[in-house]
């Protein structure tokens, strides 16, 4: 009989260790990249946290698919990469370690999307993107498969003279996906794309519990599509823009879904127009402001459906 | 005076073996691994003790498992099934739970005009599933709950497919007491429309609904409503959810049958012709931030009329 989810895992000259089942069913991979002196991108490196891989992409490429490996990042994990990390192992998950604020930091320095998942079921939780190193990093994390997840994710937008373009894109191909917990600060520079963008026409996306926060400007959105994306549910959760004239939710290409208790903090002009409602989209519980130390208004954007 | 510094605890098996387990009160009782992928999968007794031997089927698990000992059955995230018969959950205190992060958990799909999932034994409790459009036209419902303390979390679930559909998604009969549906996500496609989403058939007692979102396109939609009784239930505590019925002149949460309870922070996004058509309103329930539209690109009214007297 079995009363137990701790199942004994033996690795290749190395000790056995516990796991419990309900944390991974497949292999647990270990990346820090402070330890340098027993750690390594090297075979025999990566299955203890005493003796990590160095680099997340390394870690990928030694995972296998559609066994649910995962990849545990140390808190005090930073990498600066010029290459994408691509998540292509189907069912892989790469989660930070630490609690609150103290967790592994990536910092971009490339024109490039700094992870991007072509693979389904990929899930990628708990690690901040540090502000990028050159102008027009693309994306933070580009979603470009199915059932994937974003999890606790912390984004800062902009350096000095540097900026993101927007923060997360999802494509056609990413259906079904889940954005949860997703903080975004940026204060120095405009980004020149927004927060979240739709820009395919994905089905069945969900993005809950988040926090996009802007000082200086989101140029398309906080939020916006750039395609008709459908079974969107945005929930629970704060957009801002500081940029005057600019629109904090824009849904102009018409996908189609529902917004729920979600407040909107703007610059445009009047409240009604710092969202662009589309066709298909409907509001519930959400109020807007146009200027600071003002109490908002809930469902004045868009206009409230009475007849 | 003894005391312990660990979570994790020795039991012992009748062949002599020890297992180590941390936290007696998350696993009080045998817990199954069932995973149709892996290449040593088998309905057998000599499997589904370790995830490296898992069954190979819901069904057989639960058949090896005992009533009311708290038993858990684990299904691994790529677990996927295709079902011609009902899986009865039958066993009392039983928790059926879909391993797996973020998006990423086992997929039943339905292949017959039957309940794929039917919960008759009190305290069962299914978690993290998927359920797949349905293969066979007419599937009755993906879970019909019949009794007592019953739980479901962490649901998603596609309604129809070309030429094929589902009749309800969730059904609760009059045994369904104490229960709570929990973060259920139904996606209905421009494909071919359904009787109903949450189905309320029968005068149960004490419900939670908590976190649905129901979502349709192509107006197709749910012929009753997204959320329907169909006798009057009591107890009713349905909040922070939003239901939506794309299919025109079309109720959207219809508690025509009067049951009793509160509805709070709720959306109902409708394509009838008024704000009010869209919800038959039941002289049973109270409502808190409720809130209509009947067309999109709208923020919702409140309905039904304020009280103000």
């Amino acid at each position: 009989m079995a009363n137990t989810e701790l199942f004994v895992r033996k690795q290749p000259g190395g000790p056995f260790t516990i796991v419990d089942e309900r944390m991974a069913t497949g292999q647990v991979y270990f990346v820090n990249s402070t330890k340098t002196t027993y750690g390594g991108d090297a075979a025999g490196k990566g299955r203890s946290p005493d003796r990590p891989f160095l680099t997340i992409d390394y870690a990928i490429g030694v995972a296998t698919a559609s066994q649910d490996d995962l990849i545990l990042v140390d808190s005090c994990h930073a990498e600066t990469i010029t290459t994408p990390i691509t998540m292509d192992k189907i069912g892989l998950s790469i989660v930070g370690l630490g609690y609150g604020m103290n967790r592994p930091v990536i910092t971009p320095n490339a024109a490039i999307d700094a992870v991007t998942m072509t693979a389904a079921r990929s899930t990628f939780e708990n690690i901040i993107f540090a502000a990028p190193g050159t102008d027009s990093q693309t994306a933070d994390v580009n979603i470009a498969a199915q059932y994937c997840a974003l999890l606790n994710t912390y984004h800062v937008g902009s350096g000095s003279s540097t900026n993101k373009v927007s923060i997360v894109t999802i494509t056609a191909d990413g259906d079904d996906c889940l954005i949860d917990g997703f903080k975004l600060h940026n204060a120095v520079t405009a980004l020149t794309g927004g927060g979240i963008s739709l820009e395919g026409a994905a089905t069945n996306i969900e993005i809950c519990n988040f926090d996009i926060y802007d000082e200086i400007g989101l140029d398309l959105g906080a939020i916006f599509d750039g395609a008709t994306a459908t079974g969107v549910f945005i929930h629970d959760g704060t957009a801002s823009n500081a940029k005057a004239g600019t629109v904090v939710l824009e849904f102009g290409n018409n996908s189609e879904g529902c917004v729920h208790k979600v407040f909107i903090n703007g610059r445009h002009t009047t409240m009604a127009s710092n969202v662009v409602a589309g066709t298909g989209m409907a509001f519930f519980e959400t109020y807007v402001v146009e200027e600071v130390s003002k109490s908002s208004l809930i469902q004045v954007a868009p206009p409230v459906d009475t007849d | 005076m003894a005391f312990s510094k660990s979570e994790l605890f020795s039991r012992k098996s009748k062949d002599g073996l020890f297992t180590v387990v941390q936290n007696p009160a998350s696993s009080v009782g045998e817990i199954f691994f069932v995973n149709s992928t892996h290449g040593n999968a088998t309905d057998a007794v000599t499997h589904g003790r370790q995830p490296e031997g898992p069954f190979a089927t819901i069904d057989y698990a639960i058949g090896q498992a005992s009533a009311s000992t708290g038993d858990i059955i684990y299904v691994n995230p790529h677990h996927t099934e295709t079902i011609t018969t009902a899986i009865t959950m039958d066993k009392i205190g039983l928790s059926i739970i879909g391993l797996g992060r973020g998006m990423n958990m086992p997929i039943i799909t339905p292949n017959a005009a039957i309940d794929a999932v039917t919960m008759t034994a009190a305290g069962s409790t299914l978690s993290r599933i998927r359920f797949a459009a349905p293969a066979t036209d007419a599937q009755t419902a993906d879970i019909n709950v019949a009794a007592a303390y019953c739980t479901l979390y962490d649901i998603h679930t596609v309604i129809s497919d070309t030429a094929k559909n589902k009749v309800n998604v969730i059904t609760l009969t009059s045994a369904a007491d104490d229960c709570i549906v929990r973060k259920i996500r139904i996606y209905q496609p421009d494909k071919v429309e359904v009787v109903g989403g949450i189905a309320i058939e029968g005068a149960l007692t004490n419900l939670e609904i908590d976190d649905v979102y129901t979502f349709c396109t192509g107006s197709k939609g749910f012929t009753n409503g997204a959320l329907y009784d169909g006798a009057t239930a009591t107890g009713l505590n349905i909040h922070d959810s939003v239901f939506m019925n794309d299919k025109a002149d079309t109720v959207c949460v219809e508690m025509g049958n009067n049951s009793v309870g509160v509805m709070k922070h709720v959306g109902v996004n409708g394509r009838h012709t008024t704000l009010a058509s869209n919800m038959s309103i039941s002289t049973g329930m109270a409502y808190h931030m409720t809130f209509a539209v009947e067309e999109a690109g709208k923020s919702g009214y409140v309905c039904p009329v304020v009280d103000a007297d």
